[in-house]
């Protein structure tokens, strides 16, 4: 390893050619004050060519640069028969007139292919040609090797992954009906905010929030005109039940990462971030999903989470738009540690 | 002895009371937060503010003539690998280097000390470093009674602690990386020897914008994708090298807090303590690996003090 001293003074730094700190510190306000250095006994041809070389390349420390061109056709090579296979496919797809399966969004998804084998390979396992015409909310669950998660824990896992399918039901609902500003629903209440689509709506969006199956009671329903819209703001609290899947099955903080980038891949959005936000406990690791998305898939993110039936405790779940009117959002949860001894 | 790394908003430092070096005689090893963000713009800042910044931090128990290792942020500085061709005669060479980087630096080479570290494979990698801050900081420490004996860069001082606290020399491939809001410094290595150096930006929806590059050959290429793609396609092992040890100054980093939740077999987030711990070690930021990796650069000084590498 090189062994770095600004204090040795300028020049090639040979090993065991030290000089004395004093000496040394002169030498560099001596240097402060002298010109560049000249070229003396330089011979030419090298001197130009390293010239020639110098201009060829990038050298500036820490300034932006663009990426050479010879990237970009390195891109449009991959590009182009990636767009021909696709084409290809699609070609093939209406001239068999089949129903694609959303699986097969994997070939097209913008997620490089270091994507998990083994959750691929598990899918693709588990797939029908009946399975293959469904919808993504009807895909099938995902068994997953692993340790079962004790059934003490059942209750709270059955109520998390609830709220996350109600979450998208009532995402995708929303939809329909509002241009959605905020929603946020944890394990007993739910609020959202947005502007109806069009002001006749109203009456439709009470009417399915009141029905929506783990709607509890309306606290607050309230509207208000803005410039020739309607704004609706809601807070209801919610009921989910602690009944459901009977088996889970215990992920490392690895693989739990992987679960969150496959379901991502799947639904097309930028895989989000798992942050661990706290280790204090025992029994549960605290942590939230933090990512960006397209509002329309965001429906599908959660549904493809449930499909793991794993150790995790979902508590809530903020959708929200930001200022530059994208949607952000955030997924607390908590991930139950598996006692090896226990 | 005080062995003192700084980077953009803090410095770390660590103190032996004992001439005879051992692990345990180390009597702390502390932060220090900045008043203010260092930065190649504000090189003046740090020049008038030197003196009261290292008043605060030098024990009240003065030592005489007590030794200074000190380590500088990585990015005042300016990098660049030249592979020297045959025909190049050696009696030139300290010229031929020289005018490539007065070529490379313009207006700043007067300014800046430049140095030369000769590399394996007939390459050189040229350092330049502002002048006025490295002998403004000697002049000070000198008139605080101490005497500097070395000044490194804090990431090669990592790059060296790494190399002792994990023997890297065994592995065929390996890079250090460290991670910071701004930017990403990666140095690729074969065994003890440098290979490639750069730094880079990753982009919000993926991608990477090079912010300096040296030797960027395509294995570097290769490796950054594979950063970028850990991102958003969480990976079992990375192809290009066989281990990749990262470090972070900026603890609550989002993207370093990808390679401490997406377990990926040959990153190893570095442990600087895992061969000793001093008694007296800083934990404001907690106590988790991420917390103490940005202590590698203090003790990477140390492990020079203790093989007399200086």
């Amino acid at each position: 390893m090189i062994k770095i001293n600004l204090l040795n003074g300028p020049g090639i730094q040979y090993p065991n050619k030290k000089k004395k700190l004093e000496e040394v510190l002169t030498k560099l306000d001596i240097e402060a004050e002298k010109a560049p250095g000249e070229r003396g006994k330089f011979e030419e041809e090298q001197f130009i060519e390293a010239e020639k070389k110098l201009t060829e390349e990038e050298a500036k420390t820490f300034a932006p640069q663009a990426r050479k061109a010879p990237r970009k056709w390195k891109k449009i090579a991959i590009l182009v028969p990636c767009a021909l296979v696709i084409a290809g496919g699609i070609a093939i797809f209406l001239f068999r007139n089949e129903v694609s399966s959303p699986l097969s969004r994997e070939t097209t998804s913008h997620i490089p292919s270091t994507k998990e084998k083994w959750v691929t390979h598990k899918i693709k396992n588990t797939e029908t040609p009946q399975q293959k015409t469904k919808k993504i909310t009807t895909a099938p669950k995902i068994t997953t090797p692993g340790t079962p998660v004790e059934e003490i824990y059942l209750p709270d896992l059955n109520i998390g992954t609830n709220l996350l399918k109600g979450a998208a039901d009532l995402t995708r609902k929303l939809l329909e009906l509002i241009e959605i500003d905020y929603i946020k629903i944890n394990l007993s209440t739910g609020s959202l905010s947005g502007i109806l689509n069009n002001p006749t709506l109203e009456p439709h969006l009470r009417e399915y929030i009141t029905k929506w199956n783990y709607f509890s009671s309306m606290d607050v329903f309230f509207t208000s005109e803005e410039t020739g819209r309607k704004k609706v703001i809601t807070i209801f609290t919610t009921n989910f039940p602690s009944q459901g899947e009977k088996s889970y099955k215990y992920f490392d903080l690895s693989k739990i990462a992987k679960v969150i980038g496959y379901s991502a891949a799947q639904s097309k959005i930028p895989v989000p971030l798992l942050k661990i936000t706290g280790k204090n406990s025992q029994n549960w690791i605290d942590a939230c999903v933090i990512g960006a998305c397209n509002i329309h898939n965001f429906p599908i993110f959660l549904e493809e989470l449930t499909n793991f039936n794993i150790n995790i405790a979902y508590n809530s779940i903020l959708l929200m738009r930001n200022r530059q009117g994208k949607y952000e959002f955030t997924i607390e949860l908590k991930i139950i540690k598996e006692r090896k001894n226990a | 002895m005080l062995c003192l790394a700084i980077s953009k908003d803090s410095i770390r430092h660590a103190r032996i009371e004992d001439e005879n070096f051992s692990w345990q005689n180390i009597k702390y090893i502390e932060k220090t937060s900045l008043p203010f963000e260092l930065s190649p713009r504000n090189i003046e800042t740090m020049i008038n503010q030197f003196g009261n910044i290292l008043e605060s931090i030098i024990p009240e128990e003065r030592i005489v003539d007590e030794e200074v290792l000190l380590s500088l942020p990585v990015e005042m500085g300016s990098y660049k690998i030249y592979p020297i061709e045959e025909k190049v005669d050696e009696e030139i060479l300290p010229q031929y280097l020289e005018f490539c980087e007065e070529k490379r630096l313009g207006k700043r080479y007067k300014d800046s000390l430049v140095q030369f570290y000769p590399l394996e494979e007939n390459r050189f990698l040229a350092i330049s470093f502002p002048k006025r801050l490295i002998s403004s900081i000697a002049e000070t420490i000198s008139k605080t009674g101490l005497k500097l004996r070395l000044v490194d860069i804090n990431f090669i001082s990592s790059l060296y602690g790494v190399e002792k606290i994990y023997n890297t020399t065994s592995l065929s491939s390996w890079a250090l990386s460290l991670v910071c809001d701004a930017f990403q410094m990666v140095a690729l290595m074969k065994g003890s020897n440098i290979i490639s150096l750069t730094s880079f930006t990753l982009m919000e929806g993926g991608g990477y914008k090079i912010l300096s590059k040296s030797n960027h050959n395509e294995e570097m290429v290769s490796l950054i994708e594979e950063l970028d793609r850990v991102r958003f396609s969480p990976t079992d092992k990375l192809r290009t090298v066989e281990k990749f040890y990262v470090y972070s100054y900026d603890t609550h980093s989002d993207y370093f807090n990808i390679f401490l939740t997406y377990r990926v077999d040959n990153i190893e987030v570095v442990d600087p303590f895992i061969k000793f711990k001093p008694l007296r070690l800083y934990k404001g930021d907690g106590d988790g690996a991420g917390a103490m990796s940005q202590f590698t650069d203090v003790v990477g000084l140390l492990y020079r003090f203790y093989y007399g590498e200086l």
